[in-house]
């Protein structure tokens, strides 16, 4: 009787611990989340750093200010003066928003340019220009000049005649603007495509684009804009981080509450129909907001921040861990008593839910932020789970047995029909060969799929809208580049000619050449040696006493007196005298302030045509941001896969150890199981999310397994196993509809795996049980 | 983001040229109308571009012709010769040094060929048109909607009876440049039954 007391002292007081810490818990998290900066929705953030050159923070930061802050929304109406009326419209709209700049002429940026460039007119050549007075001779210089001015289609001249009377100064200014599309000085800047005239409104941020105020703020104001037109016919189209940010934070709110409140009232539905009590209600109550909140609490102890995606993937959760409240009241209404029923499921739980944290723990190797989070939380909430059970579980009251009504299945249907399986096993072990070698075959032949796309957190609309922008206005990729690094700023220019000279031998003939293919920084800012260069070779062909200005003015009949004075070179166009603006429109120029530069490639599809490798200047190297995206997949992939082989071996021998014969079920569950789960859901291909999926299989079937063994299959272990599996499919399946690549080919190896296990598990230890395991 | 401004003026002198004026209800409606049933235009020009700083003028001539199915022949004759040839397909100039596709051409020459068509729409895109006069003189003044257009052209005047006579166009910086055509020879479309 002493005994008793005090062992159930020793239990309360472990209880009150628990509640203690779940409190504690409780307070830190409700601290957190009220203090507005806990949760994150940078899609960014879940994209390993690897990607962007090691060692390299001022490019990174300077590609993300270019890219994540600014955004481009273009409009066409159903003919070009609509388009434009509609275009002034959302401009008057969008300058209402705190927080955003419209940007809506380029009148002052030219202005800026054309003043800045003045000084240096006389030692600045495009490419092209450079060849044409390298092939040509003075008088052909001449002749072509007196051509140009009697034509027409006369070209951009923003100087005086008398200034730049062969438009050296113009064609440089042009060249800065060239690009693949064709803008037009309409009131609003436009671009023409065959469907007609696009107007574009450009804008920048104040902020970063994950400010969740900035993002309702404009699609709100976008929205609003779209219902008050909606008696005209119109078109819109939308580029920029800002937008993909707020819907990866759309989705995943949605998705988080989809997940969230299904597997809630999967739950709910569950324990009143099958247990009817309102104690059991309270104990899953219990399990589920003990595990969620030291999930909260423990990943916000790691990470400063939870990522929304991490709240996607960690809603799977609720259908886990209410897995282990169903083995123990199922359990408990069989025996009645509370003790008991923890001392025969001890060992059960205890291996289950180790192999699955386990399993989603090696998670953690991964390179991706948010898996890594993602692990941390789902581990530690079933790590929550288990001691929940384990402790408050004792606390019910002992009651006479009543086994629950779901057990009636299993003795009337399953057990049977398992029965029956048993006796025609060698066709039973023909099929589930068949199944395997199927299963095998098919994931051989859908081969793997390392494609970034699985990172992408947006829906097909906005990346079909942005695709089209990007092709619309020709904008440059900021995917692949070079790097070039040097001891100082005119090295690094002299080493970027020096690329793009090396770049135009490699192209094959009938693409333009690289100058035309570069979105170089010595567009803006040549070396003071080309400089010198240039200005020898104009002073030579142009200004001299038999150059194409004297035979120019000669054909003019004029004295030409505003070319007696031919300017010296001037040194001082250097890059920290750069205006701002043009780093606006050259970004990666700002970097040669730290002896660095980046070129890109001007068309964001065009496939690369020359070998990289092929390009061998000391300081220069080529960036992939893709290729590097996609071999970190792979290599993470192979990784992993190895880890999961790995981790089958040990279940093999863990099995064996722990179970001895018995521990085949285990391996037969999981080696069916993930086979069957890999091969229905591979798609277009294996990728690394199907692997780690596959481990969290692995786990379940482990869970399964294990309770069969220990205590054993019976009604009890069956209704509990049923209802652990059905939750968890209900909060995998609805995984497997979302919109994100990766959550949707996580969820849906779990729910395969899910259905699986639960239906052939039985079936094996029938099996083996006829063949004398027992 | 640029028009290129003195191609803006090629196609305002394109497109003038062939209309030739009528007693119209609404007088700029008719000239655009008019435009609409032009099958093909001949004529001469002779081009005086003044530059400030030059002590003459630069005057050119040649012919200039309008298909509406093959698009433009600007052809200059003196005081050298070079042709351009602008057509569904783009821009193309044949000079003494080389037969150049114009980079961006094939929408340029889309927006010109659209004005021929009579396409008053293109036209107020990059300009407010104002109208004066009547059919027997009429007079359309052109003036840049944007900055952009405007920092480089200050204003277009056009001047016609019968057809387009005259064209004089200011240069922001002061310079201008004015064109006349003689001898025109408009077709027109064939009336549909």
């Amino acid at each position: 009787m002493e005994e008793k007391i005090i062992r159930d002292r020793i239990q309360l007081f472990f209880a009150l611990s628990w509640v203690i810490v779940i409190l504690c818990c409780g307070l830190f998290s409700f601290t957190k989340i009220n203090s507005n900066d806990s949760f994150e929705n940078n899609i960014l953030s879940l994209i390993p750093d690897q990607v962007f050159p090691s060692g390299d923070p001022l490019l990174k930061d300077q590609l993300q200010k270019r890219f994540e802050r600014s955004f481009v929304v273009l409009v066409k109406g159903k003919d070009s003066a609509r388009g434009l009326a509609i275009a002034k419209n959302l401009v008057d709209k969008l300058q209402k928003i705190d927080g955003l700049f419209i940007v809506t002429s380029n009148i002052e940026v030219e202005a800026v340019i054309k003043e800045f460039y003045f000084p240096f007119r006389h030692q600045l050549l495009k490419p092209e220009t450079r060849k044409l007075l390298q092939r040509l001779n003075p008088q052909q210089i001449a002749d072509r000049e007196l051509q140009s001015m009697h034509s027409p289609l006369r070209q951009y001249s923003p100087y005086k005649f008398q200034d730049d009377p062969f438009n050296l100064g113009g064609s440089w200014i042009q060249s800065l603007f060239e690009r693949k599309s064709s803008f037009l000085s309409t009131e609003i800047p436009s671009v023409e495509d065959q469907a007609g005239i696009w107007y574009l409104v450009v804008g920048e941020l104040d902020t970063n684009p994950f400010n969740l105020e900035l993002q309702q703020k404009l699609l709100r104001s976008i929205k609003n804009f779209t219902s008050e037109q909606s008696n005209e016919s119109f078109k819109l189209l939308t580029s920029g981080l800002i937008f993909h940010a707020a819907e990866g934070t759309q989705i995943a709110r949605k998705e988080i509450s989809t997940i969230g409140i299904g597997s809630l009232i999967a739950i709910v539905l569950l324990v009143l129909i099958v247990f009817r009590s309102w104690s059991s209600f309270l104990f899953i109550g219990t399990v589920l907001a003990s595990s969620t909140i030291v999930a909260l609490s423990v990943t916000w102890l790691f990470f400063d921040q939870i990522h929304l995606v991490t709240l996607t993937f960690g809603s799977t959760l609720l259908g886990l861990a209410a897995d282990y409240s169903f083995h123990f009241l199922v359990k408990l209404r069989s025996t009645g008593d509370p003790m008991l029923t923890r001392s025969l499921l001890l060992k059960g739980l205890l291996v289950s839910s180790f192999s699955s944290i386990f399993a989603y723990l090696i998670q953690l190797f991964s390179p991706f932020p948010g898996l890594q989070q993602f692990s941390v939380f789902v581990a530690s909430g079933l790590a929550a789970a288990c001691i929940t059970v384990l402790i408050i579980g004792p606390l019910f009251g002992k009651s006479s047995p009543n086994p629950i009504e779901l057990g009636r299945v299993f003795t009337s249907f399953f057990e049977p029909l398992y029965n029956r399986g048993t006796k025609k096993g060698k066709l039973i072990l023909v099929i589930g060969l068949a199944v395997l070698l199927f299963g095998v075959g098919n994931i051989y032949q859908k081969g793997v799929d390392d494609d970034v796309r699985l990172l992408n957190t947006s829906g097909n609309s906005l990346m079909e809208s942005e695709k089209k922008v990007q092709e619309l206005l020709g904008n440059f990729s900021s995917q692949r580049y070079f790097l070039i690094e040097g001891e100082s700023q005119q090295e690094v220019l002299e080493k970027t000619e020096l690329l793009q000279h090396e770049l135009s031998g490699l192209l094959p003939p009938g693409i333009p050449k690289a100058q035309q293919y570069l979105y170089s920084p010595v567009s803006v800012i040549p070396s003071l040696h080309q400089q010198k260069l240039d200005y020898e070779l104009i002073k030579q062909k142009i200004f001299s006493e038999k150059g194409a200005a004297s035979i120019l003015c000669k054909k003019l009949k004029s004295d030409c007196f505003w070319m007696k004075t031919y300017p010296e070179f001037d040194p001082n166009l250097l890059p920290t005298l750069l205006p701002n603006i043009l780093f606006e429109i050259y970004p990666s120029a700002s970097l040669i302030s730290a002896n660095k530069s980046v070129v890109f490639f001007k068309d964001t599809n065009e496939k690369i045509l020359f070998s990289p490798s092929d390009i061998k200047i000391s300081g220069v190297t080529y960036v992939d941001q893709v290729g590097n995206l996609t071999s970190i997949l792979e290599g993470f992939r192979k990784q992993v896969t190895w880890l999961l082989v790995g981790f089958f071996f040990f279940m093999i021998v863990a099995s064996f150890l722990l179970f001895g014969n018995r521990g085949i079920l285990i391996i037969t569950a999981i080696s069916f199981s993930s086979i069957v789960a890999l091969s229905l859901s591979a798609g277009t291909g294996i990728t690394l999310f199907h692997i780690l999926a596959l481990l969290l299989v692995i786990g379940i079937s482990v869970d399964t397994a294990v309770f069969f063994i220990t205590p054993g299959l019976n009604k009890d272990t069956w209704s509990a196993s049923t209802l652990a599996c059905l939750t968890s499919a209900i909060a995998f399946g609805l995984l497997s509809l979302s919109k994100v690549p990766l959550l949707h080919y996580f969820g849906s190896v779990v729910l395969f795996g899910l259905v699986c296990t639960w239906l052939i598990t039985p079936l094996i230890y029938f099996l083996l049980e006829d063949e004398g395991f027992r | 983001m640029k028009l290129n401004p003195p191609k803006v003026y090629f196609f305002l002198i394109l497109f003038v040229v062939c209309f030739p004026t009528y007693t119209f209800a609404t007088l700029q409606d008719k000239i655009f109308s008019k435009a609409k049933d032009t099958k093909s235009i001949t004529s001469l020009f002779i081009q005086k571009r003044q530059i400030s700083v030059l002590p003459l003028p630069l005057i050119s001539k040649g012919k200039f012709n309008y298909h509406y199915e093959e698009g433009i022949v600007w052809e200059i004759q003196e005081p050298m010769q070079s042709k351009i040839i602008i057509s569904k397909e783009g821009v193309q100039t044949e000079d003494n040094f080389a037969i150049a596709e114009t980079k961006g051409s094939s929408k340029l020459s889309e927006i010109l060929l659209s004005l021929f068509s009579g396409n008053l729409e293109t036209l107020e895109t990059y300009f407010y048109v104002d109208v004066k006069g009547d059919t027997n003189q009429w007079h359309l003044l052109l003036e840049p909607k944007n900055n952009l257009v405007a920092a480089q052209i200050a204003s277009i005047s056009i001047k016609g009876k019968e057809s387009v006579e005259s064209l004089y166009i200011l240069e922001s910086n002061g310079d201008s440049s004015s064109l006349v055509f003689t001898s025109s020879r408009i077709n027109l479309l064939e009336e549909n039954p």
